[in-house]
């Protein structure tokens, strides 16, 4: 009869289980009953109350007026070092990710500008093989242009030095605009 | 004192602080029977709550605050030495089986008679005791507070209760 499903062998677990309103309506009737005809129970449950309802009484504590004053004026003051891991991680990532891009596309853009030896003629490419590096060139200045205007400097000072070659120049303005390929 | 932030951090820290303050307060106070140590005890314990904001699942507040805040105490009895803090062997409530001291036989005032009692309980049962007959926190999340499984929280409150009790009943029979 009990709501939850711990066992009742003694009168005292009754009782504890009165206490916490565990006990379903029919037991409390049958404890109070008992409680009616036989002095010992009705004893021991008055006991009980008395020391429940003695210890609720005791719920009375007020936390001293400057202690949450104190607090909060700590938390006031420090409130400005406010960590926000995630968001911080978040743009450290993006940090880091957009320097390894711009680090790709320098190694790439010097490969394409910088003369090298003279071709082998077994290693010439496919329109198809060309028209796939410009892309991920053109993947490179996209995510490097998100990074803002002082890499897309660097990448231009750095990597192109006024040589690069027309299809980089055309994948260049489509990311950064036509004024910032002046090269 | 309660002024509402913009920094939602900082309001939601002003609620906690409200809804928690009085009640880590009791229960310090209880644990320590001091309240100077009860109040340093609380600042400390929401001066971590407010340290540690970010990571804090706010759905867990109030074990974790009460977690925090027994074992502060916990540590402060340590220090003194005029307790037994330690959790005892399972048949050991009281932390001292010599009549309470402060139990006068002739004190016919019941809330001090509990008070001694319960000041002379052994842990855990002194912090079940208050925070489940004295501050009415659930079963559940005391078992999350003091990091016990929920049968054996009512098994201990449960011996806890049998013994005040029977202490008390001892009580009266020595004033008879």
């Amino acid at each position: 009869m009990l709501r939850n499903e711990m066992k009742l062998d003694t009168l005292d677990d009754r009782i504890n289980a009165y206490l916490d309103g565990e006990l379903a309506q029919p037991s409390v009737e049958n404890l109070l009953r008992e409680a009616d005809s036989n002095p010992a129970v009705r004893a021991e449950l008055d006991r009980a109350k008395s020391l429940r309802w003695t210890l609720r009484s005791l719920d009375d504590s007020i936390a001293p007026p400057d202690l949450a004053e104190s607090v909060l004026g700590e938390a006031r003051r420090t409130s400005h070092q406010i960590e926000r891991p995630p968001v911080a991680r978040a743009a450290r990532g993006r940090r880091l990710v957009s320097s390894l891009a711009a680090a790709a596309m320098i190694v790439i853009a010097i490969l394409l500008v910088v003369p090298g030896p003279a071709p082998d003629p077994a290693e010439t490419y496919t329109e198809q093989e060309v028209a796939q590096a410009l892309e991920d060139i053109y993947t490179a200045f996209a995510i490097v242009s998100q990074v803002g205007e002082r890499t897309g400097r660097i990448v231009r000072d750095e990597a192109l030095m006024g040589r690069t070659i027309e299809p980089v120049r055309n994948a260049l303005k489509g990311v950064v605009g036509p004024q910032d390929t002046q090269l | 004192v309660f002024r509402r932030s913009s920094d939602p951090y900082l309001a939601w820290f002003e609620s906690e602080v409200a809804a928690h303050q009085h009640r880590l307060y009791g229960f310090a106070r209880y644990q320590l029977r001091d309240e100077e140590e009860a109040r340093d005890v609380v600042q400390e314990t929401l001066l971590r709550l407010w340290t540690n904001r970010s990571k804090i699942d706010r759905a867990m507040s109030t074990a974790w605050l009460t977690r925090v805040c027994r074992n502060a105490c916990i540590d402060r009895l340590r220090k003194r030495r005029t307790r037994q803090p330690a959790d005892l062997p399972i048949d050991d409530v009281f932390a001292d089986d010599a009549t309470p001291a402060d139990v006068t036989l002739h004190d016919g005032d019941m809330r001090e008679r509990v008070l001694a009692l319960l000041d002379d309980l052994a842990e855990p049962y002194r912090s079940l005791v208050i925070l489940r007959d004295i501050q009415d926190l659930s079963y559940d999340e005391i078992a999350s507070a003091m990091d016990l499984p929920l049968n054996t929280v009512k098994v201990y409150l449960h011996r806890a209760r049998k013994r005040l009790r029977t202490r008390l009943l001892d009580d009266v029979r020595h004033e008879c």
